[in-house]
């Protein structure tokens, strides 16, 4: 179109039906804006997918745990060594490490175990004769089985292997040394085949053999080299290794595949109910929690990289003939909503982090919607135009993007001030302080929602309640207020999933330092001013754990129950004002 | 007496007595009438009202006020009564020879607070100790100087004592918990007597000409105003608790020597108490290099969220169909409602190893980052400036596009030839905001961007660890306070000081720009 204008007479005709070159290529440039803005939306939503998908993916099997089901005995011998009958103070002085821990929990692990049939000892054993006889096999030495076989324990053959390596070495630190004569080295050798033939390894043997006629014939070097092309000595030398493993798989070792969590559960409950000792009772008890990464696949335990930290190949066997036999089940993990934080993440929870942040929520519900409703009602009815009242709202502006961070600092400083007055001990950390300070930050974002629906109450409603002689106070509360409620209810919540999310404030008033214990035995008496905790402050806990199954599972775990607890409140947000909106 | 007489039980009552004046009122405001309710100048129900008001407000009020003063009444109580020639306090001979005035001063300030806080502990067990029942008032009379047993006795009773306690703190906290246990029941017998009068006094004033709407329209606007003051008295108290420790600091530490410093290692010293062989701080504390690794983060944040949110709101705002838009606005939603927490952990267990993969732990030698922060950061910030810069851009009259449209530009022309110019002030505005989002956030960085505690110049590698404004303040505040007595502590009210001005400053300058924007088009 601006070859027309700029054309003289000399200008190109053209048509309005048909594109012109210099269009086609002016549109085909401002293609480019809008396949950026869509490549732009593409990596945002695909960034959301794969945050959602990390979260998920690692949270949703991280809400499952492994168990085993033990016939848990109270065995009188544990509980009462001198003998005699079992009082409770006996049973409270009982260790619970040792006691329980190793003793009642092991002890009936072992039972429970051999009781479905399984050989413990064979296992492990299997496991590692089949290890020593791959690398016997690997080297050319056949028939290791048949030669384990013939020595009886496993332990043994590691002795005889060992000293059949032995033999091999002496030959060739013979043939290796200079100064040795042809009859020295003939002899080791010899000796070599000897014991090797004695191992049961007759083929090898006569393999070792022939290098003495070597040494005799061609001189030692080549006897050397003949010797060095047999790999026997490392492959009897690592089947000794492993064939040592089954004799250290001892009651420690198998203790080490269960977490006894409820150990002082047991002993209390002992305790009061002397009748159990000598009783059975049918118990789950939580997998080590890096062994859970192996039965979820997520460790192949093929190498010493995919091998759960703390374990080796004789757990893994036995683990697996547990789960054969139904030993081991994956169980929805409940006492995950109702347990308290711990370190060990076998049993950590979120109970008082859910506690904490309902006990937050009312605070902000109660707080944020008197002063905010209050402050907004004035500000949008009552207050005249003038310095003051510029001044609030500037103040509200300014609060509303202040770093939440600052009103954690806010929160430490009134902590310290209270302290020195002499309340600060008993309010540090507790919902009651929590809910303060996360209402303080959430009241600017209530006060503009607020404002907002007030504004869209039609001025005529007003008109119409002072017409009839109502007073401004009967008309803000009476008229304007009831018509502007689902606004306000709905800005309200969304400002209450704001504060559900915040974290750095709540850290600073000491909010991750408690387990949190309190507030569950206590709920209703004293919930808001005991130490507590919330979901994100919970979620940070985890996210500093040291395991990496803690770390990375349940973190995100505790992260689904959050998200969920704000996409409902979201939801109940948007139907509030689908149903009760109006439109003037 | 006492037992009568504390903050619960007078509660109770005032609030009794508040709900009984509301119906005395209305029944008295209907007998005034003398039958005729339209004679009465406000409803019955108002005057009900006044009198429940009057009854509760001013008594309630003072009880708050009570609560939070007798605290810090005893305080200066206790202090009148603890001299410095309490033998408890005077410094040895030796001391007083070898020690400098100034040292001399130290030692005996910090005696006499572990004396204060000795004595102050050792009331509230005694009370402790009574209430349970375990000894009368005249045995705790009779208590002398048998210390050692007296605190077995207290600590066997459940009650927390401290390690030493002399005959003149055992007087002194006796002393303490006499005037505590004054102050526990004068308040509530002023509060109670406040209430008392109140509901008579009000009741009394009933008549049929009596304006108690007006009076309780005064008590509701007055309410009102003080819920509004309630911004600026936040405001105040933020800037009053990171200003005077701050304050302190700079004092103590020299404002250029924080400002310009290039060095980060906290040393532990006592405020007012320099360690150092020249009477300086052992302690390092620069602002530099903090505040270098917050900028850069933020810088690779903006890098990240302003183009794409720019771009995606151009699209969302003048080409998407609004089918698209329908589904592309919630998720945007979805991402700006995601706390910055799970942004944390997503840079943590996802990005950061994911980086680390892609560059090679030659250059990147652990998944914190500044970039594992700022890629997520910024991830977390385009929807910010997405929806911002979309009202900006809608707000941009229909005519121009329209004029330009006319005229025969193309679509894209028409935005970035005339529209983007015209939004480009509100632009600015929404990147200066997301600029102060990303400066002032603290999960994200405290989680991906490094925990060093002690940090020395700038790291320029993208892929290093770094050390930010909002990780120390996590990191020194969190868990046990330790109160105002380490310089490191009031180094880390600097930090926030410096913090809340520069985002203060920025979103003033946002709200001018903007504001300065819509003049332009209204």
């Amino acid at each position: 179109m601006t070859d027309m204008t700029a054309g003289g007479p000399a200008a190109p005709k053209s048509s309005l039906f048909v594109q012109s070159d210099n269009v086609r290529r002016r549109r085909q440039r401002g293609a480019a804006l809008r396949y950026l803005g869509m490549a732009a939306i593409t990596l945002v939503l695909f960034f959301l997918g794969v945050l959602l998908f990390s979260i998920f993916s690692r949270g949703l099997p991280a809400l499952f745990q492994y168990q085993a089901e033990i016939e848990l005995y109270y065995d009188p011998a544990i509980l009462n060594a001198d003998g005699g009958a079992v009082t409770a103070e006996e049973v409270n002085d009982v260790s619970l490490r040792s006691g329980f821990e190793q003793g009642l929990f092991t002890v009936s692990l072992r039972n429970t175990i051999e009781d479905a049939g399984i050989d413990i000892e064979g296992t492990v054993a299997g496991v590692w004769i089949d290890r020593a006889v791959g690398a016997l096999d690997a080297a050319g030495l056949s028939g290791g089985a048949e030669a384990i076989a013939a020595t009886g324990a496993p332990g043994d053959a590691a002795q005889v292997f060992g000293q059949t390596g032995n033999a091999l070495r002496t030959a060739r630190t013979v043939l290796a040394d200079e100064a040795a004569t042809t009859e020295d080295a003939v002899a080791a050798i010899t000796a070599a085949a000897e014991a090797l033939d004695a191992a049961g390894f007759a083929r090898a043997a006569d393999t070792v053999g022939v290098v003495a006629d070597i040494a005799t014939e061609e001189g030692l070097p080549e006897a050397a080299e003949a010797l060095a092309e047999s790999n026997y000595e490392q492959a009897l030398f690592d089947a000794a290794t492993a064939l040592r493993q089954p004799a250290q798989f001892d009651d420690g070792e198998l203790s080490a595949i269960i977490y006894a969590a409820n150990r002082r559960d047991v002993r209390d409950r002992v305790a009061a109910n002397l009748d159990l000792v000598g009783e059975t009772d049918r118990v789950g008890v939580p997998i080590a929690i890096s062994m859970t990464r192996y039965l979820s696949g997520e460790l192949t335990g093929e190498s010493q990289a995919q091998m759960p930290p703390g374990f080796n190949e004789s757990h893994l066997a036995l683990v697996d003939r547990m789960v054969e036999a139904g030993i081991i089940e994956r169980n929805f993990r409940w006492s995950f909503f109702t347990n308290v934080y711990s370190q060990s993440g076998e049993v950590a929870g979120i109970g008082p982090a859910l506690m904490g942040s309902a006990y937050m929520m009312l605070v902000v519900l109660v707080f944020s919607l008197i002063f905010g409703v209050a402050a907004s009602i004035y500000l949008e009815e009552f207050a005249p135009k003038n310095r003051f009242t510029d001044f609030i709202e500037i103040n509200i502006a300014n609060l509303a993007a202040v770093p939440s961070i600052v009103f954690g600092i806010l929160g430490a400083a009134i902590l310290f001030g209270l302290t020195s007055l002499g309340f600060g001990n008993s309010i540090r950390g507790t919902a009651l302080l929590g809910g303060i300070v996360l209402s303080l930050m959430t009241l600017p974002t209530i006060v503009i929602a607020t404002r907002a629906a007030l504004k869209a109450v039609p001025p005529s409603i007003r008109d119409a309640a002072l017409g009839v002689g109502a007073s401004k106070v009967q008309t803000a509360f009476h008229h304007t207020l009831p018509l502007a409620a689902p606004g306000i209810l709905t800005g309200t919540i969304i400002g209450i999933a704001q504060a559900l999310g915040e974290t750095a404030p709540l850290l600073l008033i000491g909010l991750s330092v408690s387990t949190g214990a309190d507030i569950l035995s206590s709920p209703f008496t004293g919930g808001l001013l005991e130490q507590a905790q919330s979901m994100p402050t919970v979620v940070y806990l985890f996210a500093q754990n040291e395991d990496a199954p803690v770390r990375e599972g349940l973190a995100q775990s505790a992260i689904i129950v959050m998200l969920l607890l704000l996409f409902a409140l979201n939801i109940l947000a948007i139907t509030l004002r689908r149903r009760f909106e109006r439109r003037w | 007496m006492s037992a009568i007489f504390n903050v619960p039980t007078v509660l109770l009552i005032v609030t009794v007595l508040a709900v009984a004046g509301y119906f005395l009122g209305r029944s008295r405001a209907i007998a005034a009438s003398g039958g005729d309710r339209r004679s009465l100048h406000s409803l019955p129900k108002q005057h009900g009202w006044h009198v429940a008001l009057a009854t509760f407000i001013p008594s309630v009020l003072l009880l708050l006020v009570w609560v939070f003063l007798s605290g810090l009444v005893s305080n200066i109580y206790v202090g009148s009564l603890v001299s410095d020639d309490l033998p408890d306090l005077r410094l040895t001979a030796e001391q007083r020879e070898t020690l400098t005035e100034e040292e001399q001063a130290i030692r005996l300030d910090s005696s006499r607070r572990l004396f204060i806080s000795g004595a102050q502990t050792l009331a509230t067990a005694i009370e402790g100790y009574v209430r349970n029942g375990s000894a009368t008032e005249a045995q705790v009379e009779a208590w002398r100087a048998d210390l050692a047993p007296l605190r077995e006795r207290l600590r066997a009773d459940g009650q927390v004592v401290s390690t030493t306690v002399s005959q003149g703190m055992l007087n002194v906290a006796r002393d303490l918990r006499t005037f505590r246990n004054r102050m526990a029941v004068a308040g509530p017998l002023i509060a109670l007597g406040l209430a008392v009068g109140g509901f008579a006094l009000s009741l009394m004033a009933i008549n049929r000409d009596f304006r108690a709407r007006i009076s309780v329209e005064r008590w509701i606007r007055g309410f009102l105003v003080f819920a509004s003051t309630m911004a600026i008295l936040t405001t105040v108290a933020i800037l009053a608790s990171i200003t005077l420790p701050s304050l302190t600091f700079f004092r103590e530490y020299g404002f250029f020597n924080f400002l310009f410093g290039l060095e980060w290692a906290p040393a532990g010293d006592t405020v007012g108490a320099p360690e150092g062989p020249n009477g300086e701080y052992e302690s390092a504390l620069g602002f530099l290099p903090l505040i270098w690794g917050t900028l850069y983060i933020a810088f690779v944040a903006l890098l990240v969220a302003v183009p794409l949110g720019l771009f995606a709101a151009i699209y969302l705002s003048e080409f998407a169909s609004p089918r698209v838009r329908s589904l592309v606005k919630p998720a945007l939603e979805i991402l700006a409602g995601v706390p910055t927490i799970v942004y944390g952990i997503f840079a943590l267990v996802t990005i950061g190893p994911f980086l680390q993969a892609v560059v090679g732990s030659t250059i990147m030698p652990n998944t914190v980052s500044v970039m594992t922060a700022g890629v997520v950061m910024g991830m977390m910030l385009v929807p910010f400036v997405s929806s911002l810069s979309d009202d900006v851009i809608n707000a941009v009259p229909q005519a121009m596009r329209d004029g330009s449209l006319g005229l025969g530009a193309t679509p894209s022309e028409t935005v970035t030839k005339v529209i983007l110019p015209a939004a480009l002030p509100g632009i600015v505005g929404a990147i200066v905001l997301a600029a102060s989002r990303a400066i002032g956030e603290t999960m994200i960085v405290v989680l991906a961007a490094g925990a060093l505690s002690n940090v020395t110049g700038l790291e320029a590698n993208p892929f290093g660890a770094v050390v930010t404004v909002t990780t120390r303040i996590v990191a020194v505040l969190t868990g046990e306070g330790s109160g105002f007595d380490s310089i490191d502590v009031l180094a880390i009210f600097a930090l926030a000081f410096t913090l809340f001005f520069i985002t203060l400053g920025l979103n003033l300058l946002a709200q001018r720009i903007v504001a300065k924007y819509r003049e332009q088009y209204e």
